[in-house]
């Protein structure tokens, strides 16, 4: 279980029992229920969100498109003027969620998909609040699902719809689904992985490097269960692997303490492999409440001194860069 | 209840293995689905042991399911008694004992011997024996009926004295017709009992290569009968042979041909014709080697060529004799010179070649050197008119046996034919024909055009006839048509009379009538005329030991006995007819003497070995089963009593296969018992909740 300190002086904890949480059926009252607490107390939201801001006139020339020709400059001064923006500067952030069969275990009485789900659905609740545009990926072997980021209106309710549909995928691959994504996010945002990350890093390396190369800012969270962790099981059983369907017989006494070490070297793996990147990596034991998960991530986000560039470009109704 | 194979009893041991892993297993029941296996490993089983059984039906069948599988395994059977009555019932037994030349070779007879007496004294006390001899032919010399007969106990000794009677001798070796025939021998004395009685033919033979086995391969065998064949082996293995080849020539000598079997350790002989000279000769085995005698080339006398130098001296010599030429007249009555080739006579000169077995010697009467009729016969041609006498004189060297051929130029000479033979001549008449007629219906069994008679050469449309004389009214009831014109007009007609007959061409051979004499069967056919009365053929009669000779072949159309004196000195008298003929059994010279209407008359043959005699190698059993040949397997032969107890118990558990019920009744065992597993562990999935 999970042992780190969330209980206030008065011994009662601050945050919500996940497992009381995930009870709660519909995804967006979950949200509502981390996130609203969540954001009590917190002074400063921790994505840099702005809005469409307004740059210069310009006069209208043949050629140029008559949609962005201001009708009320005109109006007023009988001129034609073309209305040049800024770009926009909100953030763009890709929630990337594993929907492989290995997230569908769980010793407790919600399976690591519904943590991963709740995590995600928070994130991006968080996102769409600041007015940032979220986008959704869903994946196992291939992508299942892809929401591009917006923002706009009923984002937020389709990213969650999309949440919510049952984990039906196969096994764990991250390499095609992050390719996809390195291939298909041009623009520079924020991407966040969350999986149990219970395959081969081999490809992972590679793939976050495109994305990390491309500017982008990379966050992990890799869900495990305490079982998962721990491997707390007593009595020898056939163990069935929930993606390929092998089975072989384990003692887990006797099995113990190789399943930590391996595990450990695997995570220490997925670690370096991350700080290496630059990304933020964050291990979320499904006991975990929440709202620690994700203030720990806030936090660490906060000090992260170099985020992604956020140039301001200029985007003219011609597509020309002024 | 017996076991063929009791050894796979031992596997009831096995059924202690259910009951070990129903007593001892692994704990786990169910499953843990877990989210991945790639950290963990499989543990080797932690094992307990209880004390008490769960599911003693299941361990029953697992059990009963072992048992039934190890005794399927053991392959059980019943014995019966009247199943293992086959081995005591009696059979029918053909005892073959090989007499062909190859048996002479050192020891073999011996051997025979001794294998007969051994089949003898294995044969049970109901079997039906019968006792042959073979070389070409099959001889009983202890028939079934006859050994039936005998007294018990008498049977075999009886068997073994006519054995002691016989030797090999000089005859080649023929399987591939004794063994039907003795088959057929067997089963059609055995009669009903064929049924049920099994019949073994047991062949006691040197099985050499040249015993003729191909004619084998297309008998059909009867299921009831099986052949046993025991080889004698030689001693020696380097046998040579010696054959002549060919005819006496003057230029080259006499030739011989020396074969050296495979194997043979022998490379150099020396071969020896009868004057004396000794030639060395290398041939290394399985070639043969010619070698020339010059030095023979002039003697009349039959020759022995001799070889020496190898193991088996059976088939060391080889006789010859120089075939005597007879000198054929051939008379022509007719016009010409023989340096006109417009004339008849030119080609008819030039058409008889002299052969090694008779030469020519012709006469034209336009020459007047015509030989006395009346002390000789010969052939005469006849292409003009004669006159009275000339007819009365042909008539009488006719009867004599002269052969007189017409060439019916004109309708009158066509009527002269009839004369001579003594007939009346029918009406003749000079034939209208539209363009040329051909020959047809050509007789090919008759032996003037016996060459021909071949699909390549029976051509006879090549021969334009554009004038010849049609036979209106009827022909001599004796008279015979050898060959037809357009309109089955005869063309040549046979017309015997006496011991002579006279031919008659309705068409002219030259000039204005036809191409007679320019046709390509022009010459074959004076020669094969010649031949045809001369009894000569191009080549000498070769004699095989073992051959009928025909003896009509020598003495032609004369009558009364004929003196035969074998190789060995032994004579006898012999009627001659067209069907007599006299068995050449030894090789060397025989000698023929009669007497025909020019007085006494003597002739020799020379009657040599069959060369295939000479092949010694044996021939391998597996050669013979590759015929079709029912052979016991070679294996089963040598078996002792107990492997041939064994043997009879396999051949009845193979036929009542309970294996197979058993092994059927197993797998319906292991279904329940799969199904109960099943169910049970079902049962128990849902009660043990999953960890």
């Amino acid at each position: 279980m999970y042992q780190e300190s969330s209980l206030d002086r008065s011994g009662i904890s601050r945050h919500a029992d996940p497992a009381v949480l995930m009870r709660i059926r519909s995804l967006e009252l979950r949200v509502k229920a981390v996130m609203e607490g969540f954001f009590n107390g917190l002074h400063r939201s921790p994505f840099h969100g702005f809005s469409v801001e307004f740059s210069e006139y310009r006069q209208y020339t043949d050629g140029d498109d008559p949609r962005y020709l201001d009708w009320k400059v005109a109006a007023r001064s009988d001129r034609y003027y073309i209305k040049l923006f800024e770009d926009e500067t909100n953030l763009r952030c890709n929630l990337m969620v594993d929907n492989s069969r290995s997230m569908s275990f769980g010793s407790l009485v919600y399976t690591k998909a519904d943590y991963a789900k709740t995590l995600a659905a928070c994130l991006a609740w968080a996102l769409i609040q600041q007015r940032d545009a979220a986008g959704l990926i869903v994946f196992d072997e291939e992508v299942e699902d892809i929401i591009p980021a917006r923002f706009r209106h009923g984002q937020l309710r389709q990213i969650l719809m999309t949440l919510e549909k049952a984990a039906g995928g196969t096994s764990t691959d991250l390499t095609k689904p992050l390719e996809k994504v390195a291939g298909q996010v041009r623009k520079r945002g924020l991407v966040v992985l969350v999986s149990d990350l219970l395959a081969s890093i081999d490809g992972l390396e590679r793939n976050l490097g495109y994305l990390a190369a491309a500017g982008h800012e990379l966050v992990v969270f890799q869900i495990l269960d305490p079982q998962e962790l721990n491997f707390e099981f007593e009595s020898p059983a056939l163990f069935q692997d929930l993606e390929s369907g092998r089975e072989i017989y384990v003692d887990p006494v006797s099995a113990r303490t190789q399943y930590q070490e391996r595990l450990q070297q695997h995570l220490a793996q997925v670690q370096q492999t991350c700080e290496k990147l630059g990304a933020i990596y964050e291990l979320c034991p499904t006991d975990r409440p929440l709202e620690i998960a994700l203030s720990e991530f806030m936090l660490r986000r906060q000090r992260m001194k170099a985020g992604p560039a956020r140039i301001p470009q200029r985007r003219s109704p011609a597509g020309r860069s002024a | 209840m017996s076991f063929l194979t009791p050894l796979y009893l031992a596997g009831l041991a096995a059924i202690g293995l259910p009951i070990l892993f129903h007593m001892i297993r692994r704990t786990p029941k169910g499953k843990v689905p877990f989210s991945t296996l790639m950290f963990l490993e499989a543990s080797p089983p932690r094992v307990t042991s209880r004390s008490r059984i769960e599911h003693w039906l299941l361990l029953l069948l697992r059990a009963a399911a072992l048992i039934l599988l190890a005794l399927a395994f053991s392959r059980p059977f019943l014995r019966q008694s009247e199943d293992l009555a086959v081995d005591s019932k009696s059979k029918r037994r053909a005892i073959l004992v090989d007499v062909s030349a190859s048996m002479r070779r050192e020891g073999l007879w011996k051997q025979a011997c001794e294998k007969v007496d051994a089949v003898l004294k294995d044969a049970q006390p109901d079997d039906s024996i019968g006792l042959f001899v073979f070389d070409q032919e099959l001889l009983p010399l202890l028939s079934f009926e006859e050994w039936s007969g005998l007294q018990a106990g008498h049977q075999s000794a009886i068997a073994q004295q006519r054995l002691k009677e016989v030797s090999p001798g000089w005859l080649g070796t023929d399987l591939g017709t004794i063994l039907p025939e003795a088959v057929t021998t067997a089963l059609d004395e055995t009669g009903d009992e064929a049924v049920t009685r099994a019949t073994e033919i047991t062949v006691i033979t040197d099985l050499q290569r040249g015993s003729r086995i191909e004619g084998l391969q297309t008998f059909e065998w009867p299921d009831s009968v099986t052949v046993d064949i025991q080889q004698v082996e030689a001693t020696t293995s380097g046998n040579a042979s010696v054959q002549v080849v060919g005819s006496l020539d003057r230029r080259i000598g006499l030739r011989a041909r020396i074969d050296n079997v495979v194997d043979s350790p022998h490379e150099r002989f020396k071969v020896e014709a009868t004057s004396g000279v000794i030639q060395e000769v290398h041939v290394p085995p399985e070639q043969n080697r010619v070698v020339q005698f010059k030095d023979v080339s002039d003697t009349s006398q039959p020759i022995v060529v001799s070889l020496s130098g190898d193991d088996d001296s059976f088939d060391n010599q080889a006789w010859y004799v120089k075939p005597q030429t007879s000198r054929v007249p051939v008379l022509y009555r007719g016009d010409g010179s023989s340096s006109d080739p417009n004339e008849l006579r030119y080609y008819l000169e030039r058409a008889f070649l002299p052969t090694p077995a008779r030469e020519i010697d012709f006469y034209a009467e336009s020459d007047g050197s015509i030989p006395d009729e009346t002390w000789m016969t010969g052939l005469s041609v006849v292409a003009k008119r004669l006159d009275t006498e000339q007819l009365r004189l042909s008539g009488k060297a006719v009867n004599d046996g002269w052969t007189l051929m017409v060439v019916g130029s004109s309708i009158e000479i066509c009527e002269q034919a009839f004369e001579i033979a003594g007939t009346e001549s029918p009406d003749i008449s000079e034939a209208n024909v539209e363009g040329y007629a051909m020959l047809s219906d050509v007789d090919l069994e008759h032996p003037i055009f016996q060459p021909f008679n071949d699909v390549r050469l029976a051509d006879f449309t090549k021969l334009p006839i554009w004038k010849h004389r049609t036979i209106e009214g009827k022909l001599p009831e004796n008279a015979r048509v050898l060959a037809s014109l357009d309109g089955r007009r005869p063309a040549i007609v046979e017309l015997p009379h006496g011991n002579g007959r006279v031919l008659l061409f309705t068409f002219g051979w030259h000039d204005a009538d036809s191409q007679f004499v320019l046709w390509s069967k022009f010459v074959p056919l004076m020669n094969s005329l010649v031949d045809d009365f001369a009894g000569t053929s191009v080549e000498p009669p070769r004699a095989t030991v073992g051959d009928r000779f025909p003896i009509h072949t020598l003495a032609g159309s004369a009558t009364g006995e004929m003196t035969v004196t074998s190789p060995s000195g032994l004579a006898s008298g012999v009627e001659i007819s067209p069907s007599a003929f006299t068995v050449l059994t030894e090789p060397g010279i025989y000698n023929f003497a009669w007497t025909d209407r020019n007085g006494p008359r003597t002739t020799s043959i020379a009657a040599n070995l069959d060369p295939l005699e000479s092949r010694t190698d044996a021939l391998g059993l597996d050669e013979i089963r590759s015929l079709g040949v029912p052979l016991p397997d070679t294996v089963e032969a040598r078996l002792t009593s107990d492997e041939k107890r064994q043997l009879l118990a396999r051949e009845l558990e193979s036929r009542q296969r309970f294996w197979q019920w058993v092994i059927l009744i197993g797998i319906l065992l292991l279904l329940v018992e799969t199904w109960l597993a099943g169910h049970l562990a079902g049962a128990g999935a849902t009660t043990t909740p999953e960890t």
